[in-house]
């Protein structure tokens, strides 16, 4: 019953994570829109490749050499569930892979 | 395991592995993604089966005893579509001792490290199933592998996580602001006393902050034992990388009502900036690690000694050198000094480490 209560509650905790970090998104929705009204649209600031490949990947092992681009997309896949990746992180990490 | 069970595994992966490359084959996919593509089409739609895995020889010199650890963990990784992933790893390792004045005596493990399906749900979520590592420490999930690891013996404390679950995890990412990922994973795993899918009931997780400019994680993990005897055990975990100089460090606590705590501190560093030797140096790694085991009460020494861990209470500091023949394969030594109420001892390892990796398509 102790293990309910604690998974229910770390649950809940990530769900609130979920829900704010989905607010603070929408929220800033408009402010953007607006800003695009006014002015030509700018990118969004990608992540640096080679501060996402040292960040996620150097702080475990050395760096591989290269695979083939379908190979490469494999393994990162791989490791963006093993590490805990963010989609646009793992994005930046094969474009280091493709330098 | 079962020799017909592990037939019967290793035909279905390989035939989702030709299903796998039959959907991502290049000439039925009318935008022909393969070596000839160009910069704008990076990346890839989808990824090719994979083949990697790692091998080693790890020899172990105490006092009196002699043990050689040769291993083989092939691993494969067949992605279906945008959203799944099917990855499999094998272990194959040997244990050969030798005690003084006694025959040498050696067996064999097989077993199935993890085998699971990964499904993508969304970009903060990723629904596991299957067998798969237990997500408790840095130790297990992260650095087990004889070609990542910079010590090439395992901390005591990575007895407390080296458990393979069955059964389900949740597990994702979630950026809290640009410079903050929390990172969680939680999971119930079912008991089995198969060989070669043991596994333990139990619940649990891990949650940690990530600052990826400042290369620092902060980590805490939970698992409750739901078999037998219940108990709890906890740990906190830490990693930083130096942004100018190639140190990496590294540290866990655990805390086991059954088992015992402790607790080790790593530091790595690669000689890259070394002037002299630069040829040499610039492939060497030198490591050390302080660690210590408390033993719990009540516990008898055969049942510590089945979990690999020391039969009484233990301080120990290493001192190690990895030369990188290449990225995929190294070999390194290192000479650590037990303190322990049951005598001291020099433990010396030597041992070498080689990653390998086959693409199933897609190219060079």
């Amino acid at each position: 019953m102790k293990l309910f209560n604690t998974l229910t509650a770390l649950l809940v905790f990530l769900s609130l994570v979920n829900v704010l970090s989905a607010a603070k998104r929408v929220k800033s929705q408009p402010a953007a829109k607006a800003a695009h009204a006014v002015q030509p649209a700018t990118p969004r600031k990608a992540i640096d490749p080679d501060v996402a490949y040292k960040a996620y990947c150097s702080r475990c092992h050395v760096e591989p050499r290269r695979f083939n681009p379908r190979a490469t997309v494999t393994i990162v896949r791989h490791m963006q569930v093993r590490a805990n990746i963010t989609p646009e992180e793992a994005k930046a990490i094969l474009q280091y892979l493709s330098q | 395991m079962d020799r017909k069970a592990s037939i019967g595994v290793l035909l279905s992966l390989f035939l989702i592995a030709r299903i796998a490359l039959a959907q991502s084959d290049p000439s039925a996919d009318p935008r022909g993604s393969n070596d000839s593509q160009s910069a704008a089409d990076f990346p890839p739609k989808s990824g090719v089966p994979v083949i990697t895995g790692d091998s080693g020889f790890i020899t172990n010199f105490t006092p009196g005893n002699q043990d050689l650890g040769p291993v083989i963990a092939p691993i494969i990784l067949v992605p279906l579509g945008s959203k799944f992933l099917i990855e499999a790893e094998a272990e194959f390792d040997g244990d050969y001792s030798h005690s003084t004045n006694q025959p040498w005596t050696h067996r064999w493990n097989k077993g199935l490290e993890y085998g699971q399906i990964d499904y993508l749900a969304t970009k903060d979520l990723t629904l596991v199933a299957g067998r798969f590592l237990t997500p408790f420490g840095i130790y297990n999930e992260g650095l087990h592998p004889t070609w990542i690891r910079d010590m090439l013996n395992a901390p005591f404390i990575a007895n407390f996580e080296m458990t393979d679950s069955n059964g389900a995890m949740v597990r994702g990412a979630i950026p809290l602001t640009p410079g903050v990922d929390l990172d969680y994973a939680g999971f119930f795993s079912a008991s089995s006393t198969v060989t070669g899918f043991d596994a333990t009931r139990a619940g649990g997780g891990r949650l940690s902050l990530f600052f990826p400019g400042k290369r620092l994680g902060i980590g805490v993990s939970f698992q409750r034992t739901l078999q037998n005897q219940r108990f709890n055990t906890a740990g906190v975990d830490l990693t930083y990388q130096f942004p100018n100089i190639p140190l990496n460090i590294r540290g866990e606590y655990a805390n086991g009502r059954l088992l015992g705590s402790g607790y080790w501190v790593e530091g790595a560093y690669r000689m890259i900036h070394v002037p002299l030797a630069h040829r040499f140096m610039r492939k060497s790694q030198v490591v050390a690690r302080w660690q210590q085991f408390v033993a719990p009460g009540g516990v008898s020494v055969g049942v510590l000694d089945d979990l690999g861990l020391p039969e009484a209470n233990a301080r120990q500091c290493d001192f190690g050198w990895n030369y990188y023949l290449s990225d995929a394969l190294k070999v390194g030594a290192a000479y650590g000094r037990r303190f322990s109420p049951i005598g001291d001892m020099n433990v010396v390892t030597v041992g070498l480490a080689y990653r390998f990796t086959f693409p199933l398509g897609g190219g060079k």
